[in-house]
């Protein structure tokens, strides 16, 4: 069968079964298995056990568990409550006061946790009630939140890196520290956004509720920030002075999460069963869709599709430029409907030789990947992160939250239009720390 | 029915109990080597290669309760739309495309775990592990799973007629 025809007929199974609402991991293993089987027949069932074997068992991944058990550790802890109350106080003087506090909170969440609904779900929880109460704008509130949460993928540690360093081989650390100032930047522009918006209409963020503080008490609030902040530099810092590679600070710092949680007197067992049961529920499912993509990609490589699919796109002579619109259309698209992993593990076997071929510096193409996917977390109808606040919102309709959200998809758009003209934003870090 | 289904439930419990188990192993087990590598100068020499294998015990002994909890995820805005019937009708199609799937992986996995325990294969570290013994959760695993759809199947085929008009009939 021709390359273009076996192409369209398994990308048409594929869109059925997952447009039909089947499981993504099923789906993808079982376009998989119909690509194969049109290839060349159940011959190319046989290497299933080893494909399956080697999509998961690699040391670089056992990283994801780690980092989601150090976040869910993070939120049912009790160690979040207190470092947003901290934040709070840092940030009240601000423009935006506590909406500031939202970014800046899910920015440093964000390096200690790997996923962006858990970053959104953290900061929510403490800071919805505490705003509302505050009568802060709604909009901007649920804006802040699931805007901000979005920064859980971009600032490290991040899942979505671990898996694109996986399966385009590109060094996790280098990913990690490219992530670091588009993430500081795109937090720097969320929260001139929150500023201008609330000097130009001061009712969305008042000041008449603001809690007054003697200085003895402020030193114990913002005293209790600082076990995050320790957590990052232990994560991180180890990481980048080279005591650690990434999974190694993962275990470790899930291991000080434990400790920390222990001090704070919240080590339970109803919440480490919680935890851990959230921990193996996050991995199966993101490892099982990736065990499903490696079936779908060996599949593609067999057959050859994807060889052919990128010399003929190639061939076609379109500029880099082209390209690089056509390649954010599709995700921004994609974003409406799938979830960042499936996201990733549907595109990379399809877009990233070709992206390689037009000559695009792997590291960057990981940082603009992951902005991309970020939007499809507040885009309607599946923007996990819209969901996330919606279902903390205290039954505020779903309109509220995708109206707060809009301007944050801009706002990102606007990043991913700066990275493309300032490639060194990304790029630059990962160099100065060889 | 119900014994079997408390059966199964019983397998996915103690499925996720060992993956729990796995987890907080692979944090201690990582740990240990971290601080005897960097401050009591010693390696474990194993670290890496049995995080690899407690991975994949997460990962497939986790898969049956992830997928009862509804763990996993799907593009279900299409999947919304219907109601009663025709969603009892797609429930049914896509539960049988998965058991097909997970029928023909469940297979071959266990062909490749018989011919890795019958080729003695081991790893090439330390340790020597005999590499069907790791494997042999991932077959466990999507057998576990295969029961698990073929539960939802049986419910779905077991639930009092679908209601035209929507929703189920009680």
């Amino acid at each position: 069968m021709a390359w273009d025809i076996a192409f369209i007929i398994n990308s048409l199974v594929l869109l059925i079964l997952l447009m039909g609402g089947e499981w993504i991991a099923f789906g993808l293993g079982a376009a998989g298995l119909f690509a194969l089987l049109i290839h060349g027949g159940t011959v190319g069932f046989h290497p299933l056990g080893t494909v399956m074997w080697n999509s998961v068992n690699n040391f670089t991944l056992t990283a994801i568990p780690l980092f989601v058990f150090m976040g869910e550790m993070v939120l049912h802890g009790g160690i979040s409550q207190r470092f947003y109350r901290g934040m709070g106080l840092i940030f009240a003087r601000l423009p935006g006061g506590l909406l500031q506090a939202n970014i800046v909170s899910c920015a440093i969440f964000a390096a200690v946790t790997g996923v962006s609904v858990a970053t959104a779900a953290t900061v929510g929880t403490v800071a919805i009630p505490e705003l509302t109460k505050r009568g802060y704008d709604r909009k901007m509130i649920f804006g802040s939140l699931a805007g901000g949460g979005t920064l859980g993928i971009l600032i490290p540690p991040s899942v979505p890196f671990i898996i694109y360093g996986v399966m385009a081989q590109e060094s996790i650390t280098d990913l990690f520290a490219a992530g670091i100032i588009p993430g500081i930047v795109l937090s720097l522009i969320f929260m001139i956004y929150i500023a201008t918006r609330v000097l130009m209409k001061p009712q969305l963020a008042p000041r008449t509720h603001e809690v007054s503080f003697s200085l003895r008490e402020k030193v114990f609030v913002i005293l209790h920030t600082l076990p995050v902040f320790g957590l990052i530099f232990l994560v991180l810092g180890g990481i980048y002075f080279g005591i650690m590679t990434p999974t190694e600070a993962a275990a470790v710092g899930a291991f000080v999460s434990i400790i920390m949680s222990g001090c704070y007197g919240k080590l339970r067992y109803s919440s480490m069963k919680t935890v851990l049961a959230q921990t193996v529920k996050t991995t199966s499912m993101i490892l099982l869709i990736m065990a499903g993509a490696s079936i779908f990609s060996f599949a593609l490589v067999n057959s050859g599709i994807n060889r052919e699919l990128t010399n003929w796109v190639v061939s076609k002579g379109q500029v880099q430029v082209t390209f690089f619109i056509l390649v954010c259309f599709i995700y921004i698209v994609m974003g409406c409907f799938f979830d960042p992993i499936s996201m990733v593990v549907l595109t990379m076997p399809i877009l990233y030789p070709i992206v390689l071929k037009f000559g695009f510096d792997p590291i960057w193409y990981g940082v603009i990947l992951v902005i991309l996917i970020e939007l499809g977390l507040i885009t309607p109808p599946v923007g996990f992160n819209l969901f996330v606040i919606h279902g903390i919102s205290g039954g505020r309709p779903m309109g509220e939250v995708i109206r707060g959200s809009v301007p944050y998809v801009f706002m990102m758009l606007l990043m991913v239009t700066i990275l493309y003209f300032l490639p060194s934003i990304a790029t630059w870090l990962p160099q100065a720390l060889k | 029915m119900e014994p079997v289904r408390r059966i199964i439930r019983c397998l996915s419990n103690i499925g996720v109990v060992i993956s729990g188990i796995a987890v907080l192993f692979m944090i201690l087990l990582i740990t240990v080597e971290v601080i005897g590598r960097r401050v009591l100068g010693f390696s474990t020499l194993i670290a890496d290669e049995f995080s690899g294998y407690l991975l994949v015990v997460i990962t497939f002994m986790g898969a049956a309760y992830t997928l009862r909890c509804k763990g996993f995820t799907r593009m279900d805005i299409i999947y919304n739309q219907f109601r009663g019937r025709g969603r009892q009708a797609i429930d049914v199609v896509f539960n049988l495309v998965s058991l097909v799937f997970l029928l023909i992986i469940d297979y071959w996995l266990w062909v490749h775990i018989l011919s890795t325990y019958r080729s003695s294969m081991k790893s090439i570290s330390i340790l020597q592990t005999p590499l069907y013994l790791p494997k042999l959760f991932m077959g466990l695993g999507i057998t576990l799973l295969l029961f698990e759809v073929l539960l939802e199947i049986v419910t779905l085929f077991s639930a009092p007629k679908a209601n035209p008009s929507g929703g189920t009939s009680s």
